[in-house]
């Protein structure tokens, strides 16, 4: 709401408030007091009516009462009553008529005997016949004032006092009168207003109120009854002795008055001093009018005035308001003119004050705002080509994805067309992917494959030949994924294909990183390794078969030259011994060959065995070392043996140790001349055991010590020499030593000597299974 | 006199054999296969037999099961000789009960006949 309207309505809202609060004031103590003035009033008048009444009343006794007590009267009613003389009546008329005459009200007058009989009177009526018996007899005893019921509407009143002579009762004087005092005292109004009058009532013969003349608003002619029954008519109270003020009954008319009543118990009369409410009222009502004018009045003047006091404090608020929307529409050099000293005027001193300000802020604002408009345009630019090369990008990315894309759909197909099996299985070893070659070797279609665990489909086991035994052989996925590295079936690895069959397979399983590194799954290749085994069984059985073959023949050449040599068959001469020896030899050589050969074939195929036993290993070296020295000794060689101390049993394959030490044993000494020395050393360091073994013979020639290991090799240094080998024994060493996750290396010097060294972990060899073991070799 | 039964198919071999166990003073008997090694050893119960393994036939394996499981010749001792390089038969050849399992071409002579001697050192010679 705006200002002016808001102080405008405080203002009338106080005002009103103000003005009500005033009227009511006013009214109630105004009015109460006008009220209270007209109870005083009534109050006073009737004060004032029933002294009257009272004053009338004794007058009229006093008056009555001298005239019973007129000495000649009384001795005419005594001289009456004693002679019932007709004279004295007569007297006593003229004295009646005297009595009328001595007062201008007195109507008629009678006098009335000890019974109450009229004697004599003014008129000729029986007097006593018109009044109340009860009023006779009382007027035996005292002197009365009453009113003479009659049908005039104005009413009489009789007086009637007791004549006694030596008080002794002779009579009554009985004077008809007009009320006439009382009369004006129901006509006076004074201070009564208009709807204000006395009331004088008494009760009448049948108990009713009557009036004593017809009161101000009635007809003068009817004489007012009112029944008894109308309790709440003022004159109905008062005669019920009902005195004071009374402000709620009602008059002869119905009207609302305010009455004082008041009983004049002398005369029985009631008196009533009355005023309409609504006359009482008027004042009020007038000055209701006139407050509510008043009030009116004043409403339209602060209305005026707050209309104006409004627009004095609103105008400079609307001035500076609609400076403000000038302002800040931009048009800065809006002046704002209020010069009143007031605190408006100060607001708009601040207010120029402040819209300086503005102005100059506004510049320096409108200065950055271009600067930073110029950077913008700048950034925008810049940004632009950033746009542009982003874009650049993406369509790079694009042409990646869609190489990508093609990639994979490249790999795909490769993946399909691979010919080996390619199955992918999660961390969870679940199967997500394969190529067509698993359903073809295993027989499951890819509904049965994809998605499950993959070892609840590919049984993957061990089988070995000549045995019943089935083992689970999926370690190698497992390990694949535990430790990122490439695993390897372990050979014979055979899987058991829908239908139950058992399929040889071979290849390997590899761990699958994402980018991170991490392993998420594994890759596993296998082949149809039926026919490799197949093979394999095939060329181990021509070994097994052709080594037989070359053995038998040399067996026999073996035993026949042996019992030749031992003089079975007769002695033989020194020459016969050294040419049989040397058949011996020879056959030895070639005994000796197909053994290295039949080792050097089960290398190859991989199928040697591995068994380890718990071996003391320095008591197996004693025991080889021992098999050297005949050679040793032939040649004069010196072997000497160093054990630690501390070595423990080995787990190791005893057969396979054996060779070693043979082999290496047997080069040392074989490769030393006459008087060397070979030294056999078995030391421990963590986490192998160290086998060295040191000559002094003819040493490795350098340019020759990378072939040392090859089949069938031999140094040229020692083929001049002679000296035999086969050429496989290091070849078998090596071969030994590797699979038993050991290792071999030796140092050597042409004409110096050699040493080999050998380790073999200390927790020894693995187990293999293999369907052979190795050969003896010499 | 010890017994001894060489059940051989290679003539050379048997003969060599044979010419030496002679020389030892053992009564020699010969067969020249698995199924009349049998008869022969059922007959003649020989106090050791030496038995090749690879023989047309009846091989030394399926002779030596028959041998264990009769009950006259179950305690009869045992030598199998071969020149096959399978020495998993060495494993079955222990199984079936068999004593020793040799090479030929690596076993000379005279060990056997250390060996033989030893096991029949308990036999009375006659």
């Amino acid at each position: 709401m705006k200002i002016r309207n808001k102080i405008l309505l405080y203002f009338l809202i106080i005002t009103f408030c103000s003005v009500l609060i005033i009227i009511a004031d006013s009214f109630y103590n105004v009015d109460s007091n006008i009220v209270k003035n007209a109870e005083s009033k009534l109050e006073a008048i009737a004060t004032i009516q029933e002294n009257r009444i009272d004053s009338e009343i004794n007058n009229h006794k006093i008056q009555v009462g001298l005239v019973a007590n007129r000495t000649s009267l009384t001795d005419d009613v005594v001289n009456f009553n004693t002679s019932k003389d007709s004279k004295y009546r007569d007297s006593l008329k003229i004295r009646a008529e005297d009595v009328k005459g001595s007062v201008t009200d007195y109507k008629a007058v009678y006098i009335l005997d000890q019974n109450g009989k009229t004697i004599t009177g003014t008129d000729s009526q029986k007097i006593e016949e018109k009044i109340d018996p009860q009023k006779i007899i009382f007027a035996k005893e005292k002197k009365q004032v009453f009113i003479f019921e009659s049908e005039n509407a104005a009413k009489d009143m009789v007086l009637t006092a007791p004549i006694s002579r030596d008080g002794k009762f002779q009579g009554i004087v009985l004077i008809v009168t007009e009320a006439g005092e009382i009369q004006n005292i129901m006509t006076d109004y004074s201070g009564l207003g208009e709807t204000g009058e006395t009331i004088v009532a008494f009760i009448d013969q049948n108990g009713d109120a009557e009036y004593v003349r017809p009161p101000r608003f009635a007809n003068q002619d009817s004489q007012i009854t009112i029944p008894k029954e109308q309790t709440n008519v003022a004159a109905i109270r008062s005669l019920n002795k009902e005195e004071g003020l009374i402000k709620n009954s009602v008059d002869y008319r119905d009207h609302p008055v305010y009455a004082v009543t008041e009983y004049i118990d002398d005369v029985d009369w009631g008196l009533v001093v009355k005023i309409d409410k609504a006359e009482l009222y008027r004042p009020i009502f007038s000055h209701a009018i006139q407050l509510g004018v008043l009030g009116s009045v004043m409403i339209v003047l602060i209305v005026i005035v707050s209309f104006f006091l409004a627009n004095i404090i609103a105008k400079p608020i609307e001035i500076l308001r609609s400076g403000a929307e000038e302002i800040t529409k931009g048009n800065l050099n809006y002046n704002i003119s209020i010069d009143s000293k007031d605190e408006i005027g100060a607001l708009s001193q601040s207010f120029k004050t402040m819209m300086q300000a503005i102005i100059d802020s506004r510049a320096e604002v409108d200065k950055k705002v271009q600067n930073q408009t110029n950077e913008i345009v700048a950034k925008q630019e810049y940004l632009h080509d950033q746009q542009k090369a982003v874009l650049n990008i993406l369509e790079d990315v694009e042409e990646e994805r869609n190489l990508t894309a093609q990639e994979k759909d490249k790999v795909e197909t490769i993946l399909q067309s691979i010919g080996d099996a390619v199955f992918v299985v999660d961390y969870d070893l679940k199967i997500i992917l394969i190529n067509p070659v698993v359903i073809d070797i295993s027989g499951f279609s890819a509904a049965e494959l994809v998605g499950k665990k993959y070892s609840d489909v590919l049984r993957f086991i061990y089988e070995v030949e000549n045995s019943k035994i089935e083992k689970v052989n999926d370690k190698f996925i497992k390990e694949a994924i535990e430790t990122g590295q490439v695993q390897e079936m372990s050979n014979h690895t055979v899987l058991i294909d829908k239908e139950g069959k058992h399929i040889p397979v071979a290849d390997s399983a590899a761990p699958l990183k994402n980018k991170q590194g991490d392993i998420v799954g594994c890759v596993v290749v296998f082949r149809d390794a039926s026919k490799e085994y197949a093979i394999d069984k095939a060329k181990t059985e021509f070994v097994s078969l052709a080594s037989h073959q070359l053995r038998t023949p040399l067996s026999a050449i073996n035993w026949y030259a042996e019992m030749i040599i031992n003089g079975d068959v007769g002695k033989l001469t020194e020459e016969q011994t050294k040419y049989m020896q040397e058949i011996y030899k020879g056959n030895q050589r070639m005994i000796n060959l197909v053994n290295a050969l039949l080792d050097v074939s089960r290398i190859e195929l991989g199928t040697f065995a591995i068994s380890p036993e718990k071996i003391n290993i320095v008591s197996l070296a004693r025991d080889l070392v021992k098999e050297i020295k005949l050679l040793a000794d032939q040649k004069k060689i010196l072997i000497n043996e160093s054990y630690d101390k501390s070595l423990p049993e080995i787990s190791a394959d005893p057969k396979l140790l054996q060779i070693i030490f043979q082999n290496l044993l047997s080069n040392a000494v074989k490769y030393t001349p006459n008087k060397g020395r070979v030294t056999l050393t078995i030391t421990k360091k963590e986490p192998n055991i160290i086998i060295e073994v040191k000559d002094t013979g003819y040493g490795i020639p350098k340019a020759q010590q990378g072939r040392i290991y090859e089949k069938l090799f031999r140094a040229d240094n020692v083929r001049v020499k002679d000296t035999e080998g086969t050429g496989l024994g290091l070849y078998i060493v090596k071969a030994i030593v590797e699979q038993a996750n050991g290792k071999i290396s030796f140092i050597s010097k042409e004409n110096m000597g050699t040493t080999f060294r050998v380790e073999i972990p200390l927790k020894g060899m693995p187990k293999k299974q293999g369907s052979k073991a190795l050969e003896d070799i010499k | 006199m010890a017994k001894v039964l060489i059940i051989e198919d290679e003539t050379p071999l048997r003969e060599a054999l044979t010419l030496k166990l002679k020389r030892e003073k053992f009564e020699v008997l010969g067969a020249k296969s698995g199924a009349e090694g049998l008869e022969v050893a059922k007959a003649q119960k020989p106090n050791l037999i030496l038995l090749d393994i690879m023989m047309p036939g009846m091989n030394g394996l399926d002779v030596l099961k028959e041998i264990k499981s009769n009950a006259g010749l179950m305690n009869t001792v045992v030598i199998m000789l071969t020149n096959l390089p399978e020495e998993s038969a060495k494993e079955k050849v222990k199984e079936l009960g068999g004593n020793e399992y040799l090479v030929k071409s690596n076993t000379p002579l005279e060990e056997l006949v250390v060996k033989i001697k030893k096991y029949l050192a308990n036999v009375p010679e006659e």
